[in-house]
């Protein structure tokens, strides 16, 4: 096998917390010219947000030929186990995009499969009671794991976070309070960010894009981080 | 990077382990019942012999399909949350309909809504809502 390959899912009880933006994102952010990682997105979701964004029929009137930085591949959740270990080892990454929901056959397969499982919260309420569920069960697997000299490591981290509101420092001031592993840096609320899902514009080679707000935010190097180690 | 050991996703540990987290998550979605129908892997955990899984034509024959049993689906059974109520409601609704194929299923929808309705003391807030819109 030419790469050890690290497994990695942003993943939550809930949906629309971010997770196929964030995939994104960071998939096009370690696989740029800047970090140079050979990266995998499968798309285990089926509501196919990156599927679709890679399939934009009006952007790709505009460039047929444009792609992301990374290499994709679409699986069922039935069919998940085997595409990841026909792809291990060719890759430095492989990014799990799953639905928001652990109960569904095939998700909890991909969960065990992961090395690194982000969870994403979003600062509201419900977001923090599926964070809790997603962490239990990770807790759970990761213990599994563990008795087979195995590891799988989570971190959750804020996405969408207003550092000056009230709603961001209580999220963070819970996670803390029941010892939740978490990210140091936030995503930080950007709506640029929502647009780089139909523009594959690398956040860290286009300098006028969000270079700035998430390269010196640390988000990403935090990630970046934790990936390498 | 070079590997030296065994991938655990290559491993036979994955499998097991995969398999007993997809058991645990057919549980909760059937509402904690053993029901062989999930096509995952996880539903041959259930299967006596483990070295060579049974196929699902082996498996089908110890399905038991009671047309009369209660679904056990969490979301007719009423086990969760707030719209179930409405949910189970309309399980009643199929179960009635099944007994009297007769029945207006416009007049019946309307009394379940309104019994909801009276069941959390809202019968008041309808009677407003149907004199604004008279107006």
């Amino acid at each position: 096998m030419e790469h050890e390959t690290k497994i990695m899912s942003f993943a939550t009880q809930k949906g629309g917390s971010g997770k196929s933006t964030i995939t994104h994102i960071i998939a096009l952010a370690l696989s740029g010219k800047a970090v140079g990682k050979k990266i995998l997105v499968i798309d285990a979701d089926t509501q196919g947000t990156i599927k679709g964004a890679i399939n934009d029929v009006r952007r790709l009137k505009e460039d047929p030929n444009l792609k992301p930085s990374y290499d994709f591949e679409e699986s069922t959740l039935d069919n998940l186990k085997e595409v990841i270990k026909k792809n291990y080892g060719n890759y430095d990454c492989i990014f799990i995009d799953l639905p928001g929901t652990l109960d569904v056959p095939g998700v909890r397969t991909a969960l065990v499969a992961c090395d690194i499982v982000f969870v994403p919260i979003l600062p509201s309420q419900p977001d923090l009671k599926a964070a809790f569920t997603t962490i239990k069960q990770l807790q759970e697997i990761k213990s599994h794991k563990q008795e087979h000299e195995s590891n799988l490591d989570f971190y959750c981290f804020v996405n969408q976070a207003e550092p000056s509101r009230v709603s961001t420092k209580s999220l963070i001031a819970a996670l803390d309070s029941y010892k939740i592993p978490r990210m140091e840096k936030p995503l930080l609320r950007y709506e640029k960010y929502k647009m780089i899902i139909n523009d594959f514009k690398n956040i860290l080679d286009n300098k006028d894009w969000a270079t700035e707000e998430f390269a010196l935010n640390g988000f990403f190097e935090e990630i970046k981080k934790i990936i390498e180690n | 990077m070079s590997k030296k050991n065994t991938p655990f996703i290559m491993s036979d540990a994955f499998d097991d382990l995969s398999k007993k987290q997809e058991t645990d998550a057919t549980k909760i979605r059937t509402g904690n019942t053993e029901t062989p129908t999930d096509k995952t892997p996880a539903a041959d955990t259930k299967n006596t012999n483990k070295k060579t899984p049974a196929t699902k034509a082996e498996i089908k024959p110890t399905v038991k399909k009671d047309p009369e049993i209660i679904p056990q689906h969490p979301v007719l059974s009423g086990e969760r949350d707030k719209p179930v109520m409405l949910y189970r409601k309309l399980h009643d609704l199929l179960l009635l309909l099944k007994m009297k194929r007769k029945l207006d299923i416009n007049k019946t929808v309307n009394e379940f809504i309104y019994e909801h309705l009276k069941e959390k003391g809202l019968l008041k807030e309808l009677e407003l809502l149907q004199e604004t819109m008279n107006k």
